[in-house]
Formats: C-alpha cells, sequence, structure tokens
C-alpha cells in the first residue's frame, strides 16, 4: 500500500535554513541526453545520459518578520539573489520525512515577486545546481 | 506573516528627490511585479563528470506595473507616456511596508494598454534597472 508523502514534510532549504512563507517546493532533474544514430541502428536512436541539470524552484507568500536562525525572510533571500561569484554559491538540502535528503551547492537564477491589489504578495525563487547532488 | 499586496509599492521619483516618502505611485495601480534575473556562465570540464559548474555574472532587474488607466490621478497615464517616448532614465523606489526598501535607476522598455467595449482600460509599463538595485538606507 502506498504512503505518500504530505507536501509539507518535503522542504527546500539553503544553509539550513527555510524560505518565510513558503507554499510549496518543486524539483526538477533534466537528463542531459546525447544521441547518436549509425546506419545499423536501423533508424533506432541511441540515447545516453551525459549528466543533469538539477533545479529547485521555491514557491511563497512574501514575509518580512519571520527572519531567524532557521528562516531567511523575504529580505534576507534578496541579499542572497543579488550575490555574484563565489558569494553566490549557496548549499542546499532537500530533506523528504524518512526519505533521502539532497544536497549541494547552488545558484539563485531568477526571483520575482508579485503584489496585486487583493492577494497576499508572492515570491519565486529559481535555484540551480552547480556540481553534483549528493543523496544520503 | 505574509504580506498584502497592497503594501508594497513600485514608486517613481521623477524630481531625484531621494526619499520614498516624496516619491510617486502610478495612479490606477493595480500590480506590481519585480524580477530579478541572473546571468549566468556555464563550464563543464572533464572532471566535473557531466556536473555542470554554474557562476553567477550579474543581474537583470526589471519591473512591471499594471494598472488601470487614470489621467487624473498624480502620476497617470500621461506621465506615463511622456517618460516613455523620452528615453530618460527615472529614478525609483520599491518599498515594502515592514521591510526593507529598494531604489536605484530605471528605463521604461514597453508601454502597453489595453481597452474592450466592457472593462476599464488597463495599462501595462515594463521598466528595467540601470545600475545597482541598492538598498535604501534613510539619512540619519
Amino acid at each position: 500500500m502506498a504512503t505518500p508523502v504530505p507536501g509539507y514534510n518535503i522542504a527546500f532549504k539553503i544553509g539550513n535554513k527555510t524560505l518565510a512563507g513558503r507554499t510549496q517546493d518543486d524539483l526538477t532533474i533534466a537528463a542531459k541526453t546525447k544521441e547518436s544514430l549509425t546506419k545499423d541502428d536501423s533508424g533506432a536512436t541511441q540515447v545516453s545520459i551525459t549528466g543533469h541539470d538539477v533545479t529547485f524552484r521555491a514557491t511563497g507568500l512574501i514575509d518580512v518578520t519571520s527572519g531567524s536562525s532557521s528562516i531567511l525572510d523575504r529580505d534576507d533571500i534578496i541579499v542572497d539573489v543579488l550575490k555574484t561569484g563565489s558569494q553566490a554559491i549557496l548549499a542546499f538540502t532537500y530533506t523528504t520525512t524518512s526519505g533521502k535528503t539532497l544536497s549541494g551547492n547552488c545558484v539563485i537564477t531568477n526571483y520575482s515577486e508579485s503584489s496585486n491589489s487583493s492577494d497576499d504578495a508572492t515570491y519565486t525563487v529559481d535555484f540551480r545546481v552547480t556540481g553534483a547532488v549528493t543523496a544520503s | 506573516m505574509a504580506v498584502p499586496g497592497y503594501n508594497i509599492a513600485f514608486k517613481l521619483d521623477p524630481s531625484s528627490t531621494g526619499d520614498p516618502d516624496d516619491a510617486v505611485t502610478i495612479a490606477g495601480r493595480t500590480q506590481d511585479d519585480l524580477t530579478i534575473a541572473a546571468r549566468t556562465k556555464e563550464s563543464l570540464t572533464k572532471d566535473d563528470q557531466g556536473a555542470t559548474q554554474v557562476a553567477i555574472t550579474g543581474h537583470d532587474i526589471t519591473f512591471r506595473a499594471t494598472g488601470l488607466i487614470d489621467v487624473t490621478g498624480d502620476y497617470n497615464r500621461d506621465d506615463l507616456i511622456d517618460l516613455m517616448l523620452s528615453g530618460d532614465p527615472v529614478d525609483f523606489f520599491y518599498v515594502v511596508d515592514g521591510g526593507a526598501a529598494y531604489t536605484g535607476s530605471c528605463v521604461m522598455t514597453n508601454y502597453s494598454e489595453s481597452s474592450n467595449a466592457s472593462d476599464d482600460a488597463t495599462f501595462t509599463a515594463d521598466f528595467r534597472v540601470s545600475g545597482d538595485l541598492e538598498l535604501y538606507v534613510p539619512e540619519e
């Protein structure tokens, strides 16, 4: 019998801190492929994996008051967003209760905020892994 | 604690007062969007074994202001069109109640209007930051 994992039991963390106001964490692992097709393949393309592009997207409600030793609030996130060079490389973990934890380094490739007249303001942050991912 | 959308404001400072309280919001505004996109460079050596190394070299920062067209407010539709056609840079502030405020200079890169038979006419204005996005620190 399947044991589904509630979404709130999965957490993406930067420097062991979750993002304030978080509502959703998305992980994408896209394979980089190379193809070959010889005459002897008779039209059946051979595909092999040469590596992976690993990205995370964190979405949430903007929160400017909950920053702490375990939480990055909106202003903390923007500080990281604007970093360049070696300072922009951030350690991450992606934890699932009772499952494996993914860890490694990443950079922030996109940050956006949206605020309208009637709803709570929201943010979206895109992270791209630099280097290898460890599953433990 | 979540921030209501109406507590965030993109403000223009055409007189370069340097004070967010003297900067103006755009009349009829309904939505302000901020996007910070990293410019990246990649490297991949044989020893990386397929794990691409990614570095951040800079950022492209844009704002999008959306609203209902208003020709009577303080900084209204006609002012936006004047700004667009001038091509001049304009100072801005991006403020959040209870949070940090950011400032810098931007140029308007796109302006559009939409008007149909049944709804209020709307505008969309796109701004791109020229130079750095700076944390605003009030003078003592």
